[in-house]
């Protein structure tokens, strides 16, 4: 009988340490990067994080192509309770040759075990987490990578190509001509981009701007990259009249805590037809990540290129004062785009930290005071030489 | 006739001074008018993907990937703005009458995965900055991969869970 009790008590007490099972790991940076230079060393430091603090063993591996070049100064890392970061340095020789291209290893770090402040160590999975470490040999001669990236809305599209200069050679004119075809085939508008020169390793931008006028619908953007008469095709489907929700904006009005905040989302419907049964819904985090709470708006029906403002209310019951991390996300046809803010909540108000207000992203640009002021100087300065050389004419 | 010339003389003089005066002043007073940029400082560095821009006599705030800013995006400042950026590299400059110096900054990526307890099962939450590629393992065998958006969960396959930047 005694048994029976003892068994008994020993599951509730595995039953409530397993309930309160939480680990943790991170790394940073997750990605680290250094030019190719023959035989050169290089050393990396990464950060071991134990976002929940508690103590724990942590096993540090090198795996990869590059793993039998790299040394690490730890294989183990000891956390106790209250630790929360550790360094950890990796030294790469890279070889006296190697093959154009990317060459990569990664720095993983996993946890062995980990123990709780009553002594008993936790079971589950082991997290591991891992950073790539990389160098690029750049390719003899001249070469370029590039992506083909398209922007805009109904009206007017850009057509923009990263391009990063990997040859050993400086790349004198990179150009692209930009070819748009229907979903037949059929060509719709041949535009050039501007022309830039590149020096080894340069990260640099071409673009074309295309005033749309064609039917909604899918297309397809065929750019031929030229630089110093090589060629590189590069492609990129995308939609004209696409379903777009722009967030703009999201504040809380009149505001106590430890009651219902009613959150106001301002989102423009960019396509050109109603966007149905769409909804906002946001998730609120403490810093250890736990999820606060989960709250969701109404379905909305947002007539096409108008804005419209959708409410949903999160109950602050037992909130406190302070700054959380929250993820917005906005579901509509099929589609969610996230946008990760911070809620600053004071006793009676609540500030949305992060989303900046976007006015274009468009073209370079100057400030228009500049403008005006130099238009004004310039003015001045004409208006003054010419009345001087009116009253030197007079003499 | 002499007054004649000396009134002109005194003209010529009146107008190239107050020519010279006005270029000189609106010369001093636009040298006065560079943004005055408190933070971030040129070259920084974080993990915390919010970074807060500090600035005075700055209206417009260009932030691109590449220095020449070829395609940046605007932000609209007042002298506090805070801007939640995706992890890389970005460069950023600051327009008001004149335009401030071009200044780098560095968002590091943080792989961070944490394991909870929730209805029987195990989840894997992405608690970094960035987009993780997370491999479940059981003893050496790839079961899955899934990709974690920030804040996203997934529950567990496996006894081994291993979280790494996403790259597209």
């Amino acid at each position: 009988m005694n048994k029976k009790i003892l068994y008994f008590v020993f599951v509730i007490f595995v039953l409530i340490e397993l309930g309160e099972f939480s680990s943790a790991l991170g790394i940073t940076p997750g990605a680290s990067g250094a030019d190719y230079v023959a035989g050169g060393k290089e050393s990396f430091t990464f950060t071991i994080i134990n976002s929940e603090k508690t103590a724990q063993e942590v096993e540090i591996d090198l795996q990869g192509e590059l793993a039998s070049n790299m040394a690490v100064d730890k294989d183990i890392i000891e956390f106790a309770a209250n630790e929360e970061e550790k360094k950890v340095t990796v030294t790469l020789i890279m070889p006296p040759s190697m093959p154009p291209g990317l060459h990569k290893g990664q720095l993983v770090a996993t946890q062995k075990k980990s123990v709780k402040s009553s002594g008993q160590a936790t079971i589950g999975a082991a997290v591991a987490v891992a950073a790539d470490i990389s160098f690029f040999v750049p390719y003899p001669g001249k070469y370029v990578e590039g992506k083909l990236e398209v922007s805009g809305n109904e009206e007017r599209k850009q057509f923009r190509i990263p391009i990063i200069n990997r040859g050993k050679e400086t790349i004198n004119k990179v150009s692209a001509l930009i070819v748009v075809y229907d979903k037949n085939q059929n060509e719709i508008v041949r535009l050039n981009t501007n022309e830039i020169s590149m020096n080894p390793g340069d990260l640099r931008e071409i673009s074309a701007l295309w005033n749309v006028n064609v039917s909604k619908g899918k297309y397809l953007a065929k750019a031929v990259l030229n630089y110093d008469g090589e060629e590189v095709l590069l492609e990129k489907e995308f939609e004209v009249g696409e379903l777009e929700l722009e967030l703009l904006d999201l504040f809380v009005k009149d505001f106590t805590l430890g009651g219902v905040a009613k959150f106001n989302l301002l989102v423009q419907n960019k396509w050109s037809e109603p966007i149905l049964d769409t909804y906002a819904q946001m998730k609120v985090f403490d810093v250890a990540f736990n999820e606060l709470a989960d709250v969701k708006s109404a379905l909305y029906n947002i007539p096409a290129g108008e804005k419209t403002t959708m409410v949903y209310y999160w109950d602050t019951k037992d909130m406190k004062e302070g700054t959380y991390e929250a993820n917005v996300l906005l579901h509509y046809a099929g589609k969610k785009t996230q946008q990760d803010v911070k809620l600053q909540i004071g006793k009676d108000s609540i500030e949305v930290i992060g989303l900046g207000r976007v006015i274009g992203s468009e073209g370079k640009g100057l400030g228009s005071t500049t403008t005006i002021l130099v238009i004004i100087i310039v003015f001045l300065v004409l208006l003054n030489v010419v009345w001087f050389l009116i009253l030197r004419k007079r003499k | 006739m002499m007054e004649k010339l000396k009134k002109i003389r005194a003209g010529d003089v009146l107008v190239v001074g107050t020519s010279l005066v006005v270029l000189l002043i609106a010369l001093v007073w636009v040298g006065y008018q560079e943004p005055l940029v408190i933070a971030p400082k040129d070259g920084f560095v974080s993990k915390d993907p919010y970074v807060l821009f500090s600035i005075e006599k700055g209206s417009v705030l260009l932030i691109d990937e590449t220095p020449s800013f070829e395609s940046p995006v605007k932000y609209e400042i007042k002298n506090q703005t805070i801007i939640h950026l995706k992890p890389g590299v970005y460069y950023w400059k600051v327009l008001g009458v004149k335009e401030s110096k071009v200044r780098q900054l560095r968002i590091d990526s943080l792989v961070d995965l944490q394991l909870r307890e929730k209805d029987e099962n195990y989840q894997v939450i992405n608690a970094g900055n960035d987009e993780l590629k997370v491999s479940f393992k059981e003893s050496d065998t790839l079961l899955r991969t899934q990709i974690l958006g920030r804040g996203e969960s997934a529950n567990v396959s496996g006894n081994y869970v291993k979280g790494e930047v996403y790259n597209e």
